[in-house]
C-alpha cells in the first residue's frame, strides 16, 4: 500500500482572493490533479523520487488534500500553477453585487 | 532553524471557508529541516532533498572532511499586508549535515534541482580500495 499524506499548506486571505500554496516536492504536472466537484476542492498528486528504471533508487508517495469551499469562492475562476514543487492555487472571491432595487408594481 | 507558528488551529472562521477533513502536520519535518531520501550503493551515494519552492541560487552544498553540509533558505510566499490564515510550510534558514560513508570523487559530484527535489550524486573515489591490515601477534598466546 502506498503512503498517502496530506501536503503542508499555507492559506492566505487577501482582498479579492484566497491563495493556497501546497508543498508538493517531486511532483510534476502529469502527476497532479486538481478538481472541484460539488464544492469540494481536491488535490491529488504523486511524488516520484529517483529513477524508475532503477527500482532500488525509486520511490513513490501519494499526496492528497480535500477542502470544502464556501459559497464566497468563484469556482469557475480558480487558477492553478505548479512552480518548483509548490502548487499555487488562486481562488477568487465572488464579487459582491450591489443591492438591486426591486420595483413594486401597483396593481 | 525553522520558524513555525503555533500548530494549534485557532482559525475557527476559516473552517467555514475551507472545511478540511483530516488535517494533521508532520512534526518531524518541521524540526529536522528538509526531508532527505538516501540511496547507497557500492560506488555511489545518492541524496534526494525535498526542497519545494526554493531558489537554487540560495542553496549551498559543501563537502569537507567527509562531511556534506546543505545550507539554504526557504522564503515565505506571503506578502506584507496579506492575511495568513494557515501557515504550515516551513520557511527560514535550514541546515543539514551528513558524515559520508566513504571518500567521494569531488570532481564527479553532481547536483540537480527539479520539481522541488535537489538530487546530489556522490560517487565513491575510485582509487580507494579496502586494504587488509595484518594483525601481528606478540608474545605467547
Amino acid at each position: 500500500m502506498k503512503t498517502k499524506i496530506q501536503p503542508l499548506v499555507d492559506i492566505i486571505d487577501f482582498e479579492k482572493a484566497f491563495y493556497l500554496y501546497f508543498d508538493l516536492p517531486g511532483v510534476n504536472e502529469s502527476n497532479l490533479d486538481v478538481d472541484v466537484e460539488a464544492n469540494i476542492l481536491s488535490v491529488h498528486a504523486k511524488q516520484t523520487i529517483g529513477d524508475p528504471s532503477h527500482p532500488e533508487t525509486y520511490r513513490e508517495k501519494i499526496y492528497e488534500s480535500r477542502y470544502e469551499l464556501g459559497e464566497t469562492i468563484d469556482v469557475e475562476k480558480i487558477n492553478a500553477k505548479l512552480d518548483h514543487g509548490v502548487l499555487k492555487l488562486d481562488l477568487p472571491k465572488i464579487a459582491k453585487k450591489s443591492p438591486s432595487k426591486i420595483k413594486i408594481e401597483v396593481a | 532553524m525553522q520558524n513555525r507558528k503555533s500548530l494549534m488551529d485557532p482559525w475557527s472562521s476559516l473552517d467555514k471557508i475551507f472545511n478540511n477533513f483530516n488535517h494533521f502536520i508532520h512534526q518531524n519535518e518541521i524540526e529536522t529541516g528538509p526531508r532527505v531520501h538516501t540511496h547507497k550503493s557500492e560506488n555511489e551515494l545518492i541524496l534526494h532533498f525535498e526542497l519545494p519552492g526554493v531558489n537554487p541560487d540560495k542553496v549551498e552544498l559543501n563537502y569537507k572532511d567527509d562531511t556534506l553540509t546543505l545550507k539554504g533558505e526557504r522564503e515565505q510566499l506571503v506578502k506584507a499586508k496579506q492575511n495568513l490564515l494557515r501557515s504550515e510550510r516551513p520557511h527560514g534558514a535550514f541546515e543539514r549535515s551528513f558524515v559520508l560513508p566513504f571518500k567521494i570523487d569531488e570532481e564527479k559530484v553532481n547536483a540537480q534541482y527539479k520539481d522541488g527535489i535537489l538530487t546530489v550524486n556522490l560517487p565513491r573515489e575510485a582509487t580507494q580500495s579496502s586494504k587488509k591490515i595484518t594483525i601481528q601477534t606478540k608474545g605467547a598466546a
